[in-house]
Protein backbone atom coordinates (compact mmCIF):
# COMPACT_ATOMS: atom_id res chain seq x y z
CA UNK A 1 0.00 0.00 0.00
CA UNK A 2 2.92 2.20 1.13
CA UNK A 3 4.85 1.73 -2.54
CA UNK A 4 1.12 2.97 -3.93
CA UNK A 5 0.85 6.07 -2.04
CA UNK A 6 4.42 6.50 -3.11
CA UNK A 7 3.48 6.60 -6.97
CA UNK A 8 4.34 9.58 -9.36
CA UNK A 9 0.43 10.08 -10.38
CA UNK A 10 -1.11 8.96 -6.63
CA UNK A 11 1.18 12.10 -5.19
CA UNK A 12 -0.08 14.04 -8.20
CA UNK A 13 -3.72 13.40 -7.57
CA UNK A 14 -3.38 14.02 -3.90
CA UNK A 15 -1.44 17.38 -3.89
CA UNK A 16 -1.97 18.74 -7.15
CA UNK A 17 -5.05 18.04 -9.24
CA UNK A 18 -3.88 20.11 -12.13
CA UNK A 19 -0.96 18.58 -13.04
CA UNK A 20 -2.17 15.18 -12.45
CA UNK A 21 -4.76 16.03 -15.09
CA UNK A 22 -1.13 17.91 -17.23
CA UNK A 23 0.25 14.38 -16.55
CA UNK A 24 -2.39 11.77 -18.35
CA UNK A 25 -2.94 14.46 -21.29
CA UNK A 26 1.08 13.82 -21.59
CA UNK A 27 0.78 10.31 -21.49
CA UNK A 28 -2.10 9.88 -23.84
CA UNK A 29 -0.60 12.42 -26.32
CA UNK A 30 2.89 9.83 -26.46
CA UNK A 31 0.72 6.69 -26.53
CA UNK A 32 -0.80 8.62 -29.86
CA UNK A 33 2.01 9.72 -31.14
CA UNK A 34 3.66 5.96 -30.74
CA UNK A 35 0.53 4.40 -31.86
CA UNK A 36 0.32 6.23 -35.02
CA UNK A 37 4.31 7.46 -35.16
CA UNK A 38 2.80 11.37 -36.02
CA UNK A 39 4.92 13.44 -33.76
CA UNK A 40 3.20 16.70 -32.58
CA UNK A 41 4.72 19.13 -29.96
CA UNK A 42 4.98 18.62 -26.93
CA UNK A 43 4.46 15.21 -27.30
CA UNK A 44 7.90 13.91 -28.59
CA UNK A 45 8.55 10.09 -29.49
CA UNK A 46 12.61 9.67 -29.78
CA UNK A 47 12.95 6.74 -32.52
CA UNK A 48 16.11 8.23 -34.30
CA UNK A 49 18.45 5.81 -35.77
CA UNK A 50 16.27 2.58 -34.55
CA UNK A 51 15.58 1.65 -37.89
CA UNK A 52 18.16 -1.32 -39.89
CA UNK A 53 20.06 1.21 -42.51
CA UNK A 54 22.57 0.14 -45.26
CA UNK A 55 23.71 2.22 -47.23
CA UNK A 56 25.47 1.88 -50.77
CA UNK A 57 24.96 4.75 -52.65
CA UNK A 58 23.83 8.47 -51.26
CA UNK A 59 24.12 11.67 -52.28
CA UNK A 60 24.74 15.26 -50.96
CA UNK A 61 25.13 18.84 -51.19
CA UNK A 62 27.39 21.23 -51.05
CA UNK A 63 28.39 25.51 -51.40
CA UNK A 64 31.27 26.88 -53.09
CA UNK A 65 31.18 30.45 -52.78
CA UNK A 66 33.54 32.82 -54.82
CA UNK A 67 36.21 31.68 -56.27
CA UNK A 68 35.02 27.85 -55.68
CA UNK A 69 35.85 28.00 -51.74
CA UNK A 70 34.21 25.41 -49.87
CA UNK A 71 31.43 26.07 -47.19
CA UNK A 72 32.64 23.30 -44.91
CA UNK A 73 30.56 23.04 -41.60
CA UNK A 74 30.50 19.84 -40.75
CA UNK A 75 31.50 18.42 -37.41
CA UNK A 76 31.10 21.83 -35.85
CA UNK A 77 29.64 23.16 -32.86
CA UNK A 78 28.13 25.28 -34.79
CA UNK A 79 24.75 23.92 -35.95
CA UNK A 80 22.36 26.98 -35.55
CA UNK A 81 23.83 28.07 -38.63
CA UNK A 82 24.59 24.88 -40.05
CA UNK A 83 20.67 24.07 -40.20
CA UNK A 84 19.81 27.20 -41.47
CA UNK A 85 22.11 26.75 -44.54
CA UNK A 86 21.98 23.36 -44.93
CA UNK A 87 18.87 21.86 -44.10
CA UNK A 88 16.92 24.65 -45.87
CA UNK A 89 18.85 23.87 -48.72
CA UNK A 90 17.73 19.68 -48.91
CA UNK A 91 14.36 20.93 -47.95
CA UNK A 92 14.48 23.20 -51.44
CA UNK A 93 16.20 20.41 -53.35
CA UNK A 94 13.61 18.13 -52.81
CA UNK A 95 10.67 20.30 -53.57
CA UNK A 96 12.73 21.51 -56.78
CA UNK A 97 13.32 18.27 -57.70
CA UNK A 98 9.12 18.17 -57.29
CA UNK A 99 8.38 20.98 -59.32
CA UNK A 100 8.22 23.40 -56.55
CA UNK A 101 5.66 20.98 -54.95
CA UNK A 102 5.67 20.85 -50.97
CA UNK A 103 6.24 16.81 -50.05
CA UNK A 104 4.52 17.68 -46.78
CA UNK A 105 1.23 19.05 -49.10
CA UNK A 106 0.16 15.56 -50.42
CA UNK A 107 0.48 13.91 -46.60
CA UNK A 108 -1.20 16.62 -45.23
CA UNK A 109 -4.00 16.25 -47.64
CA UNK A 110 -4.35 12.86 -46.63
CA UNK A 111 -4.64 13.87 -42.98
CA UNK A 112 -7.33 16.63 -43.55
CA UNK A 113 -9.52 13.57 -45.44
CA UNK A 114 -8.73 11.85 -43.09
CA UNK A 115 -9.81 14.16 -39.86
CA UNK A 116 -11.82 16.78 -41.48
CA UNK A 117 -11.70 19.23 -38.06
CA UNK A 118 -7.89 19.45 -38.95
CA UNK A 119 -8.49 21.19 -43.14
CA UNK A 120 -8.61 24.77 -41.03
CA UNK A 121 -4.75 24.05 -40.39
CA UNK A 122 -3.98 21.79 -43.39
CA UNK A 123 -2.91 24.65 -45.90
CA UNK A 124 -0.46 26.29 -43.03
CA UNK A 125 1.49 22.75 -43.41
CA UNK A 126 3.49 23.22 -46.45
CA UNK A 127 4.99 25.63 -48.43
CA UNK A 128 3.83 27.25 -51.40
CA UNK A 129 5.59 27.77 -54.93
CA UNK A 130 6.13 31.13 -54.07
CA UNK A 131 8.62 30.51 -50.82
CA UNK A 132 10.33 28.02 -53.45
CA UNK A 133 11.13 30.55 -55.59
CA UNK A 134 11.97 33.11 -53.11
CA UNK A 135 14.54 30.96 -51.81
CA UNK A 136 18.08 31.26 -53.46
CA UNK A 137 18.20 34.66 -53.03
CA UNK A 138 17.39 34.11 -49.49
CA UNK A 139 20.18 32.02 -48.95
CA UNK A 140 22.56 34.34 -50.71
CA UNK A 141 21.44 37.65 -48.47
CA UNK A 142 21.76 34.91 -45.23
CA UNK A 143 25.50 33.87 -45.90
CA UNK A 144 26.43 37.16 -46.63
CA UNK A 145 24.95 38.02 -42.93
CA UNK A 146 25.91 34.63 -41.90
CA UNK A 147 28.84 33.16 -43.52
CA UNK A 148 31.02 36.13 -45.21
CA UNK A 149 30.20 39.95 -46.20
CA UNK A 150 32.18 39.39 -49.21
CA UNK A 151 30.36 36.09 -51.01
CA UNK A 152 29.59 37.60 -54.47
CA UNK A 153 28.39 33.54 -56.38
CA UNK A 154 27.28 30.73 -54.46
CA UNK A 155 27.62 27.93 -56.56
CA UNK A 156 25.77 24.54 -55.11
CA UNK A 157 26.81 21.10 -55.85
CA UNK A 158 25.43 17.23 -55.86
CA UNK A 159 27.39 15.19 -54.95
CA UNK A 160 26.83 11.34 -55.97
CA UNK A 161 28.97 8.78 -54.22
CA UNK A 162 28.92 5.48 -53.64
CA UNK A 163 30.86 3.32 -50.22
CA UNK A 164 33.53 1.40 -51.27
CA UNK A 165 34.28 -2.40 -50.42
CA UNK A 166 35.98 -0.89 -47.54
CA UNK A 167 32.45 0.70 -46.59
CA UNK A 168 34.62 4.82 -47.22
CA UNK A 169 32.66 7.27 -49.46
CA UNK A 170 34.31 7.92 -52.48
CA UNK A 171 32.52 10.27 -55.20
CA UNK A 172 31.43 9.05 -58.04
CA UNK A 173 30.45 12.31 -60.17
CA UNK A 174 29.89 15.64 -58.84
CA UNK A 175 26.82 18.16 -61.04
CA UNK A 176 26.26 21.73 -60.74
CA UNK A 177 22.73 22.18 -59.42
CA UNK A 178 22.12 25.84 -59.16
CA UNK A 179 24.17 29.56 -58.86
CA UNK A 180 23.54 32.21 -57.24
CA UNK A 181 24.88 35.21 -58.78
CA UNK B 1 19.24 13.54 0.05
CA UNK B 2 17.28 13.85 -2.95
CA UNK B 3 17.00 17.13 -5.38
CA UNK B 4 13.44 17.70 -4.09
CA UNK B 5 15.72 19.21 -1.27
CA UNK B 6 17.03 21.78 -3.28
CA UNK B 7 14.91 24.54 -3.46
CA UNK B 8 13.01 26.50 -6.39
CA UNK B 9 15.68 29.86 -6.15
CA UNK B 10 18.27 27.46 -7.11
CA UNK B 11 16.83 25.65 -9.51
CA UNK B 12 15.54 28.98 -11.28
CA UNK B 13 19.09 30.14 -11.30
CA UNK B 14 20.55 27.39 -13.36
CA UNK B 15 17.69 26.73 -15.72
CA UNK B 16 17.80 30.54 -16.76
CA UNK B 17 21.51 30.60 -16.46
CA UNK B 18 21.77 27.80 -18.92
CA UNK B 19 19.18 29.46 -20.84
CA UNK B 20 21.55 32.87 -21.03
CA UNK B 21 23.89 30.80 -22.37
CA UNK B 22 21.53 29.24 -25.17
CA UNK B 23 20.75 32.97 -26.55
CA UNK B 24 24.47 33.60 -26.49
CA UNK B 25 25.45 30.95 -28.20
CA UNK B 26 22.75 30.99 -30.70
CA UNK B 27 23.38 34.66 -31.14
CA UNK B 28 26.94 33.58 -31.98
CA UNK B 29 25.52 31.08 -34.48
CA UNK B 30 23.53 33.39 -36.31
CA UNK B 31 20.03 31.70 -35.11
CA UNK B 32 18.30 34.61 -33.01
CA UNK B 33 15.09 36.02 -35.06
CA UNK B 34 16.18 39.02 -36.15
CA UNK B 35 19.82 37.43 -37.52
CA UNK B 36 17.44 35.02 -40.30
CA UNK B 37 16.82 37.64 -42.37
CA UNK B 38 13.21 37.03 -42.70
CA UNK B 39 13.34 33.43 -43.83
CA UNK B 40 10.91 32.03 -46.90
CA UNK B 41 11.01 28.22 -46.62
CA UNK B 42 9.80 26.45 -43.24
CA UNK B 43 8.87 22.36 -42.78
CA UNK B 44 6.28 21.81 -40.85
CA UNK B 45 5.96 18.37 -41.43
CA UNK B 46 2.81 16.46 -40.25
CA UNK B 47 3.26 18.23 -36.88
CA UNK B 48 -0.04 20.20 -35.82
CA UNK B 49 1.40 22.41 -33.09
CA UNK B 50 3.33 23.57 -36.15
CA UNK B 51 0.58 24.46 -38.16
CA UNK B 52 -1.37 26.18 -35.13
CA UNK B 53 1.68 28.58 -34.93
CA UNK B 54 1.37 29.38 -38.58
CA UNK B 55 -2.08 29.69 -38.46
CA UNK B 56 -1.94 31.80 -35.74
CA UNK B 57 0.38 34.41 -37.40
CA UNK B 58 3.05 33.86 -35.24
CA UNK B 59 6.08 34.13 -37.98
CA UNK B 60 4.51 36.84 -39.46
CA UNK B 61 4.29 38.39 -36.44
CA UNK B 62 7.66 38.05 -35.66
CA UNK B 63 8.75 38.74 -38.86
CA UNK B 64 6.55 41.87 -39.69
CA UNK B 65 9.84 44.12 -40.15
CA UNK B 66 13.24 44.27 -38.35
CA UNK B 67 12.31 46.07 -35.60
CA UNK B 68 9.88 43.02 -33.80
CA UNK B 69 12.46 40.84 -34.61
CA UNK B 70 14.79 43.10 -33.03
CA UNK B 71 12.26 43.80 -29.95
CA UNK B 72 11.49 39.90 -29.48
CA UNK B 73 14.96 38.59 -29.26
CA UNK B 74 15.68 41.68 -27.13
CA UNK B 75 12.64 40.78 -25.17
CA UNK B 76 13.59 37.17 -24.68
CA UNK B 77 17.64 38.37 -23.47
CA UNK B 78 16.07 40.87 -20.88
CA UNK B 79 12.86 38.64 -19.75
CA UNK B 80 15.78 35.42 -19.25
CA UNK B 81 17.90 37.70 -17.25
CA UNK B 82 15.21 39.23 -15.05
CA UNK B 83 14.24 35.51 -14.18
CA UNK B 84 17.69 34.69 -13.36
CA UNK B 85 18.42 37.33 -11.04
CA UNK B 86 15.26 37.61 -9.46
CA UNK B 87 15.09 33.47 -9.76
CA UNK B 88 11.40 33.67 -11.55
CA UNK B 89 10.23 35.48 -8.76
CA UNK B 90 7.06 37.25 -11.17
CA UNK B 91 4.99 34.77 -12.42
CA UNK B 92 3.80 36.99 -15.44
CA UNK B 93 7.37 37.40 -16.76
CA UNK B 94 7.76 33.99 -16.09
CA UNK B 95 4.82 32.60 -18.31
CA UNK B 96 5.63 35.54 -21.13
CA UNK B 97 9.34 34.25 -20.82
CA UNK B 98 8.35 30.86 -21.25
CA UNK B 99 5.47 31.44 -23.85
CA UNK B 100 8.11 33.54 -25.70
CA UNK B 101 10.65 30.44 -25.60
CA UNK B 102 8.55 28.26 -27.31
CA UNK B 103 7.72 30.48 -30.34
CA UNK B 104 11.25 31.15 -30.68
CA UNK B 105 11.67 27.11 -30.69
CA UNK B 106 9.17 26.63 -32.95
CA UNK B 107 9.74 29.35 -34.96
CA UNK B 108 13.91 28.25 -35.32
CA UNK B 109 12.30 24.55 -36.15
CA UNK B 110 10.15 25.32 -38.94
CA UNK B 111 12.58 28.07 -40.69
CA UNK B 112 15.57 25.92 -40.26
CA UNK B 113 13.09 23.09 -41.81
CA UNK B 114 14.50 20.81 -39.66
CA UNK B 115 12.79 19.84 -36.04
CA UNK B 116 15.50 19.60 -33.50
CA UNK B 117 15.18 18.36 -30.38
CA UNK B 118 18.03 20.21 -28.72
CA UNK B 119 15.87 23.26 -28.39
CA UNK B 120 13.14 21.66 -26.73
CA UNK B 121 14.46 21.47 -23.24
CA UNK B 122 14.33 25.49 -23.09
CA UNK B 123 11.47 25.12 -24.93
CA UNK B 124 9.21 23.69 -21.87
CA UNK B 125 11.27 23.97 -18.82
CA UNK B 126 10.51 27.37 -18.22
CA UNK B 127 6.76 26.64 -17.42
CA UNK B 128 8.03 25.16 -14.40
CA UNK B 129 8.38 27.95 -12.74
CA UNK B 130 4.85 29.12 -13.00
CA UNK B 131 4.71 27.07 -9.68
CA UNK B 132 5.40 28.76 -6.26
CA UNK B 133 4.17 26.53 -3.64
CA UNK B 134 6.96 24.45 -2.93
CA UNK B 135 5.93 21.12 -2.31
CA UNK B 136 3.51 21.87 -5.71
CA UNK B 137 6.91 22.65 -7.45
CA UNK B 138 8.38 19.64 -6.34
CA UNK B 139 6.09 17.64 -8.04
CA UNK B 140 6.07 19.51 -11.31
CA UNK B 141 10.23 19.38 -10.94
CA UNK B 142 9.84 15.28 -10.72
CA UNK B 143 7.32 15.59 -14.12
CA UNK B 144 10.32 16.59 -15.76
CA UNK B 145 13.12 14.54 -14.10
CA UNK B 146 10.60 11.31 -16.03
CA UNK B 147 10.79 14.04 -18.72
CA UNK B 148 14.22 14.26 -19.33
CA UNK B 149 14.56 10.32 -18.46
CA UNK B 150 12.22 9.52 -21.08
CA UNK B 151 14.10 10.97 -23.65
CA UNK B 152 16.87 8.87 -23.47
CA UNK B 153 14.60 5.93 -22.35
CA UNK B 154 12.24 5.96 -25.35
CA UNK B 155 14.95 6.04 -27.54
CA UNK B 156 15.97 2.54 -26.04
CA UNK B 157 12.46 1.10 -26.65
CA UNK B 158 12.73 2.20 -29.90
CA UNK B 159 15.31 0.56 -30.75
CA UNK B 160 15.12 -2.60 -28.62
CA UNK B 161 11.35 -3.52 -28.67
CA UNK B 162 9.67 -1.09 -31.69
CA UNK B 163 12.02 -1.36 -34.35
CA UNK B 164 14.38 -3.87 -32.89
CA UNK B 165 17.82 -2.50 -34.57
CA UNK B 166 19.70 -3.95 -31.22
CA UNK B 167 20.45 -7.05 -32.91
CA UNK B 168 21.50 -5.80 -36.73
CA UNK B 169 25.11 -6.39 -35.86
CA UNK B 170 26.05 -3.30 -38.70
CA UNK B 171 24.38 -0.91 -37.28
CA UNK B 172 26.87 1.06 -35.88
CA UNK B 173 29.28 1.99 -38.67
CA UNK B 174 26.04 2.21 -40.58
CA UNK B 175 24.58 5.15 -38.72
CA UNK B 176 28.57 6.69 -38.48
CA UNK B 177 28.97 6.12 -42.29
CA UNK B 178 26.25 8.70 -43.74
CA UNK B 179 26.34 11.12 -41.32
CA UNK B 180 30.37 11.20 -41.62
CA UNK B 181 30.26 10.75 -45.07
CA UNK B 182 31.08 14.57 -45.99
CA UNK B 183 33.08 15.35 -43.16
CA UNK B 184 35.81 12.22 -44.90
CA UNK B 185 35.22 13.67 -48.29
CA UNK B 186 35.48 17.61 -47.10
CA UNK B 187 38.59 16.71 -44.32
CA UNK B 188 40.21 14.26 -45.13
CA UNK B 189 43.73 13.18 -43.14
CA UNK B 190 43.01 14.26 -39.90
CA UNK B 191 42.92 12.48 -36.72
CA UNK B 192 39.07 12.37 -36.18
CA UNK B 193 38.74 11.00 -40.21
CA UNK B 194 41.50 7.92 -39.00
CA UNK B 195 38.91 7.28 -35.98
CA UNK B 196 35.86 7.37 -38.09
CA UNK B 197 37.47 5.58 -40.74
CA UNK B 198 38.57 2.96 -38.47
CA UNK B 199 35.37 2.45 -36.49
CA UNK B 200 33.45 2.37 -40.33
CA UNK B 201 35.82 -0.39 -41.29
CA UNK B 202 35.58 -2.24 -38.12
CA UNK B 203 31.46 -3.14 -37.96
CA UNK B 204 31.85 -5.08 -34.80
CA UNK B 205 33.65 -2.32 -32.85
CA UNK B 206 31.42 0.11 -33.86
CA UNK B 207 28.37 -2.41 -33.02
CA UNK B 208 29.62 -2.44 -29.40
CA UNK B 209 29.93 1.18 -29.31
CA UNK B 210 26.32 1.37 -30.16
CA UNK B 211 25.34 -1.38 -27.86
CA UNK B 212 27.00 0.44 -24.67
CA UNK B 213 25.17 3.81 -25.50
CA UNK B 214 21.99 1.37 -25.83
CA UNK B 215 22.90 0.54 -22.67
CA UNK B 216 23.40 4.05 -21.69
CA UNK B 217 19.63 4.72 -22.68
CA UNK B 218 18.46 2.05 -20.85
CA UNK B 219 19.92 2.68 -17.57
CA UNK B 220 17.67 5.80 -17.94
CA UNK B 221 14.78 3.21 -17.17
CA UNK B 222 15.91 2.80 -13.77
CA UNK B 223 15.15 6.47 -12.82
CA UNK B 224 11.08 6.15 -13.42
CA UNK B 225 11.70 3.69 -10.18
CA UNK B 226 13.77 5.62 -7.68
CA UNK B 227 15.70 8.68 -7.49
CA UNK B 228 18.73 6.82 -5.98
CA UNK B 229 21.04 6.78 -8.94
CA UNK B 230 20.21 10.26 -9.96
CA UNK B 231 23.98 11.41 -9.56
CA UNK B 232 25.05 8.73 -11.97
CA UNK B 233 22.40 9.04 -14.38
CA UNK B 234 23.45 12.68 -14.36
CA UNK B 235 26.73 12.26 -15.92
CA UNK B 236 25.13 9.15 -18.14
CA UNK B 237 22.96 12.33 -20.03
CA UNK B 238 25.98 14.44 -20.76
CA UNK B 239 28.47 11.23 -21.86
CA UNK B 240 25.75 9.84 -24.02
CA UNK B 241 25.40 13.52 -25.59
CA UNK B 242 28.79 14.23 -26.27
CA UNK B 243 29.88 10.61 -27.77
CA UNK B 244 26.52 11.48 -29.89
CA UNK B 245 28.29 14.31 -31.01
CA UNK B 246 31.99 13.21 -32.00
CA UNK B 247 30.32 10.05 -33.89
CA UNK B 248 27.21 11.50 -35.22
CA UNK B 249 28.15 14.85 -35.93
CA UNK B 250 24.22 15.99 -33.58
CA UNK B 251 24.90 18.47 -31.24
CA UNK B 252 22.61 17.73 -28.49
CA UNK B 253 24.20 19.75 -25.90
CA UNK B 254 21.56 22.66 -25.34
CA UNK B 255 19.07 19.71 -24.38
CA UNK B 256 21.24 19.34 -20.98
CA UNK B 257 19.11 22.47 -19.79
CA UNK B 258 16.93 19.32 -18.67
CA UNK B 259 19.87 17.98 -16.93
CA UNK B 260 19.34 19.96 -13.74
CA UNK B 261 16.35 18.14 -13.02
CA UNK B 262 18.73 15.32 -11.79
CA UNK B 263 20.73 17.28 -9.90
CA UNK B 264 21.94 15.80 -6.42
CA UNK B 265 22.97 17.77 -3.80
CA UNK B 266 26.80 16.65 -4.21
CA UNK B 267 27.50 16.27 -7.81
CA UNK B 268 27.93 20.13 -9.40
CA UNK B 269 29.81 22.55 -8.64
CA UNK B 270 26.85 24.99 -8.93
CA UNK B 271 24.28 23.38 -5.94
CA UNK B 272 28.14 23.99 -3.86
CA UNK B 273 28.48 27.51 -4.83
CA UNK B 274 24.57 27.88 -4.27
CA UNK B 275 24.36 26.17 -0.89
CA UNK B 276 27.81 28.48 0.00
CA UNK B 277 25.88 31.48 -0.95
CA UNK B 278 23.06 30.41 1.11
CA UNK B 279 25.15 29.57 4.08
CA UNK B 280 26.32 33.19 4.23
CA UNK B 281 22.92 34.08 4.16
Amino acid sequence: MKIFQNLFLVKCFKQFKILFVIVLIFIAGICYSHRTHVEFTPFFIFGAYSTKINVHRDSFLSIKMNDGQLLNLTHTYDEPRRMMIFSTLFLYHNGAKNNYIDPIKIASEKIALKHPYLSFLQKFAYCEKERYLAYLPWLKKYMHHAVDKEIKTIKIYQNYIHYTDQNLPFIDSTVLKYSIE
Amino acid sequence: MNNTELNRTHFARYTYGFALLIIIYRFFSFALVHQLQTPVLFENSLDYTYWLFHYLKIPQLLLYNKTTSILFDTWLFLSTLYCFIYAARYKLIVLLNAISWSCYAIFYNSFSCHHNYTIIGVMILPYAFMVKNEIKFNLVWGFYRDLNLYILADAFIFKAFINKNIFYTRIGSEIIKPNQSIYLLQTPGTWLTKIYSFFIQHPHLAYTGFILMVFMQMLCLIGFFTKKYDKYLFYIVIIFHVINYFFVDVMFLELLILNVTLLHKKNTAIEKYFRYNKNRV
